[in-house]
């Protein structure tokens, strides 16, 4: 009776069919008065080649059966997913947690890597950017200098670009930034590269119309050329195809437009037009006037150590040809690496915070779906009993996990998309290529992925333990001590692990934390509270003479002096905190620099107006500038701490002299007029460094050059912004063709000297919280279920007289215990893990003890504070209710 | 007149199925010998069509099969029609008799 219930196979299926047809033709033809054998004989004529009639119809039963089989897996998913949301929606409180949790794990993941996407992975807009490499110089102390990286002299560039043979193409360039005007709109500030001929061709990338210049264009006093990025074209000519051959004025100076660049070709930094370099041996500086990028292109079948072992010959030969080369040679550097310098360690950083923080959620969520599960025994074990698999319990409960998940992940996707908007609205510079961050088809597919792994991490382990248990009978299910101890050990484990991984995060979120309060904390040495700064370029066009220029700035400075809300002004070369050039000096009072001797340099401001008072600068000892320090007064010069500390130290600067060698044997002489603190230059984690400043008016006469673009400083009575208006106003009325860029107040300009540190301790910050309350959640979770677990046994121990402190005691102890453990276990993960940030991190040892003794308090008393709801909650457990419980 | 002669038309024998079944289930063989006793033999069902669209129509939906006894008092397979076979036995006699018309008034106009 049995077989007639269950189904056949397909092969077994039709061979009975096909049986039972032929014995039902025989029986016919034998009612019809045939014999037997006869009878069977033209049964099988008749049916004819019944192999092939068999495997027909066997291959229709098998495509019949796949249907089916495909078409049950597909109701029973639908039942699941059905199931499943039902069961969330039956426990709200638990789904929001699960949800929240990891979305906001998995939202923290897609918005990192999406940056890393960018920053990282995203192809540069040049071609085979594999073959390209950066070539710079180095300074070994030996020198004088200690600088891993610096840019190449016109002479240094140009003997490897005209002797190079595993280069195919070298270029040279370097950057500007220049006033674009004469297309009739208004006057506007571009970056400009200045590139040699061979620009376009080294880097990949032909002009979308037009050409790139050549060779006769990029030579002194060649014709004047710009050729015109996209983004410049589209905004100045709207994409005007007549746009070539136009003129435009660059600085004043009627240039021709020859050639238009492809979309998103902006190399480098953000160029918006292009010009020839022109650059000769005999350009000025010589050996030693460093200002020249080269990138080059790998000849086909050449490597990065090609390169530099032919950059090491030109060391070994320049060594021993000129004096300026000794400890100091070019070296090369992968542009992709170029790009993104810096920036990799702080990503590495925070994509392995980021990590660990999704570590921590599953492992979070897995203990709440562990512990769901214990609370679904029966619900299980009557599913059970009713006649369901157990693989088809696993594969229903991981469904409900792939349903919180997928949750998640819409949740996640979600905070992604609003924190990368913050962020770049805050500070589109924290990063490079930080604009060009997008949620794309590359992140998406990350978000699955990742949705993937944690469902597996946090689901599949809870759901495959709860379907092996599941083959437990319903009676065992009911009763609940029964095997509780493992369940409760892993769920520990959990905890435990939890912790550890929580403290490492915290650890390394604290000291980038610690290290940033003390970069913001260090001395500004000046006071850039109420000072407004912009930049201004008087073009050589309108002001051709020494006197032009250094008067221009003296209106300009009159002018905007006596506007209402301004207290002083001032104008100089480089604000603090922004960068420097460091040039070569001598010193009256002592012989010539030595070969093998340190070399004397400082950095070099040119000042004008009222400039030490306007940006609340100390005069420590003698005067600042005053209207006698002219052109035709003697040179005078200013000097900082560490200049004095360095080459007078204990004794006063005032009369000493210092210059810069002009010309052979020549140094027009400098008196020190006065002595100042060092400024920040650069970020203020730089250790102070000497610095000289000169009277703007006297440049060119003691150094080697009068500066044509300066930084305006406004010290203002009023809000600085307040007085933009007025000043712009002001501007325009002394020359209406003049741009005013770069405004910003100086607490601005601080901030941007370390603005990439503080998103990247912003988010570790963010990162350290996220993981210290998952932490939080999971201890709680697991002390509340062992408190539910073991009501009964507090009820009992109350019933026999156990005081609440006790109680609490037991119940604290529990909780505290896997935290101990997880701490403990961090602590020397955490040792190593520091490794990380250590060369990120300013005034604070990777090691440092404040922090590895917080961090570990501060996660033991998260540990107790959640276990004390718990606590407060067994001690309040009657004896009556206890055994009612069971 | 030969059996090849009788070929159905094509996706004919699926309704000629459904039709059968429409009187209650039936094992295969009773099928074929229906169709051929009701059409007087003008029809003659091949096991080698018969069978493999059996099982077609199960995979479709439009059958579905038991295992019961024959009046062989042997272990036989019955199909019957479900819903949706008889929702497309309706649909394609609808069909073929437009079909058929149309033939006619081209082949007997005016009959």
């Amino acid at each position: 009776m049995d077989d007639r219930v269950v189904k056949p196979s397909v092969d077994r299926e039709v061979e009975e069919e096909f049986d039972h047809h032929v014995e039902m033709m025989v029986r016919d033809l034998v009612d019809n008065g045939w014999d037997e054998d006869e009878a069977r004989a033209e049964a099988g004529r008749r049916v004819g080649n019944v192999e092939r009639w068999k495997a027909d119809t066997r291959a229709e039963g098998r495509r019949r059966d796949g249907d089916a089989n495909r078409r049950l897996w597909w109701d029973e998913l639908r039942q699941d997913l059905r199931y499943g949301v039902r069961q969330i929606r039956r426990a709200p409180t638990f789904a929001a947690v699960v949800i929240l949790t990891l979305g906001i794990a998995i939202g923290a993941n897609t918005a990192v890597f999406s940056v890393v996407d960018a920053v990282l992975l995203q192809p540069l807009p040049v071609t085979e950017p594999d073959r390209l490499s950066m070539i710079w110089t180095r300074y070994l102390p030996i020198s004088g200098f200690d600088i891993e990286k610096f840019a190449l002299s016109g002479p240094e560039a140009l003997d490897i670009a005209d002797e190079t043979r595993t280069l195919e193409a070298m270029a040279l360039f370097t950057t500007g930034t220049l006033t674009f005007t004469g297309d009739g709109a208004a006057p506007e500030r571009v970056n400009v590269g200045f590139a040699s001929a061979t620009y376009s061709e080294t880097m990949g990338v032909p002009p979308a119309q037009g050409r790139w210049f050549d060779a006769s264009e990029d030579i002194a006093d060649g014709p004047e050329v710009v050729v015109l990025s996209h983004g410049l074209w589209m905004n100045r000519f709207g994409g005007d195809p007549e746009t070539i051959g136009q003129v435009v004025l660059m600085n004043g100076t009627s240039t021709e437009v020859i050639g238009i660049m492809p979309v998103g070709f902006d190399l480098p930094s953000d160029a918006r037009a292009w010009q020839p370099l022109r650059i000769t041996r005999e350009s000025q500086g010589g050996r030693g006037g460093h200002g020249i990028a080269a990138v080059g292109r790998l000849a086909p079948g050449m490597s990065q150590d090609d390169l530099d072992a032919e950059l090491a010959v030109f060391r070994d030969r320049w060594a021993a040809e000129y004096e300026h080369n000794v400890g100091h040679y070019a070296w090369s550097q992968g542009l992709y690496d170029e790009i993104v310098a810096g920036a990799p360690e702080r990503l590495r950083l925070l994509v392995a915070a980021v990590a660990l923080v999704l570590l921590v959620a599953c492992a979070n969520v897995a203990n709440l779906l562990l512990t769901r599960a214990e609370r679904r025994r029966t619900e299980v074990a009557v599913r059970r009993t009713l006649g369901a698999g157990r693989s088809r319990i696993t594969r229903q409960l991981a469904t409900e996990s792939m349903v919180l998940a997928a949750l998640s992940a819409v949740l996640g996707t979600g905070l992604a998309w609003a924190g990368l908007e913050a962020l770049i609205r805050i500070d589109p510079t924290a990063l490079p290529r930080l604009d060009e961050v997008r949620l794309d088809g590359t992140v998406m597919g990350f978000v699955v992925g990742v949705t993937g792994v944690t469902t597996l991490l946090f689901g599949i382990v809870p759901a495959y333990i709860a379907g092996k248990r599941a083959s437990g009978t319903l009676a065992s299910a009911e009763s609940r001590s029964s095997g509780g101890r493992r369940r409760t050990s892993l769920r520990r484990l959990l905890v435990g692990s939890e912790v550890a991984v929580s403290l490492v995060v915290v650890v390394l979120a604290a000291l980038v934390v610690r290290s940033f309060g003390a970069l913001v904390g260090t001395d500004p040495r000046m006071d850039p509270s109420d000072v407004l700064t912009f930049a201004l370029s008087l073009p050589s066009a309108t002001y051709p003479e020494r006197e032009d220029l250094v008067g221009g700035y003296e209106e300009v400075l009159d002018a905007l002096g006596s506007l209402p809300g301004v207290e002083s002004v001032a104008a100089t070369t480089n604000l603090p905190f922004t960068g420097t050039g460091q040039w070569d000096f001598q010193l009256d009072d002592r012989p010539p620099r030595q070969e093998g001797e340190v070399a004397w340099n400082a950095g070099i401001s040119h000042i004008s107006g009222d400039y030490f008072a306007t940006l609340g600068i100390p005069i420590l000892e003698g005067r600042t500038f005053g209207s006698e320090d002219r052109e035709d007064g003697p040179l005078v010069v200013i000097v900082s701490e560490s200049m004095a500390r360095r080459y007078w130290p204990g004794e006063s600067v005032i009369g000493r002299r210092m210059g810069y060698e002009m010309a052979e044997d020549s140094v027009p002489w400098m008196t020190v007029v006065g002595l100042v603190p060092d400024p920040v230059t650069g970020s203020l984690d730089r250790e102070p460094y000497p610095h000289v400043y000169v009277p703007h008016a006297q440049g060119g006469i003691s150094t080697y050059f009068l500066p044509s673009t300066m930084q305006i400083a406004l010290r203002t009575t009023v809000e600085p912004e307040s007085v933009v208006p007025s000043v712009r106003s002001r501007i325009a009325d002394f020359d209406a063709d003049l741009p005013l860029y770069a405004v910003s107040t100086m607490t601005d300009v601080m901030a941007a000297s370390y603005a990439g540190p503080r998103v990247t301790t912003n988010l570790l910050g963010a990162f350290g919280v996220i993981a210290l309350v998952l932490a939080a959640v999971g201890i709680y979770g697991v002390i509340s279920y062992s408190v539910a677990g073991r009501t009964r046994e507090i009820g009992v121990r109350v019933a026999l007289g156990a005081e609440r402190r006790e109680i609490t005691r037991l119940v604290l102890g529990e909780g505290i215990r896997p935290v101990a453990v997880g701490v403990a276990v961090g602590l020397a993960l955490a040792w190593f893990a520091t490794r990380l940030v250590e060369a990120m991190l300013y005034q604070v040892e990777p090691t440092d003890p404040a922090t590895f003794v917080t961090v570990p308090l501060l996660l033991m008393a998260v540990g107790f504070a959640a276990s004390l709801l718990p606590a407060r909650r067994a001690t309040r457990i009657a004896p009556t209710e206890a055994l009612r419980e069971e | 007149m030969g059996r090849s002669e009788k070929k159905l038309l094509h996706g004919t024998l699926d309704t000629l199925v459904l039709k059968t079944l429409s009187h209650g289930e039936r094992h295969g063989y009773a099928i074929a010998r229906w169709i051929e006793q009701e059409t007087d033999e003008a029809i003659l069902v091949e096991e080698g069509s018969l069978y493999p669209a059996l099982y077609r129509l199960e995979k479709k939906d439009l059958l579905q099969s038991r295992w019961g006894v024959s009046e062989l008092d042997r272990r036989a397979k019955f199909y019957a029609l479900t819903d949706r076979g008889r929702q497309a036995l309706d649909e394609s006699t609808a069909e073929w008799l437009r079909f058929s018309d149309a033939v006619r008034s081209i082949l007997a106009p005016g009959s």
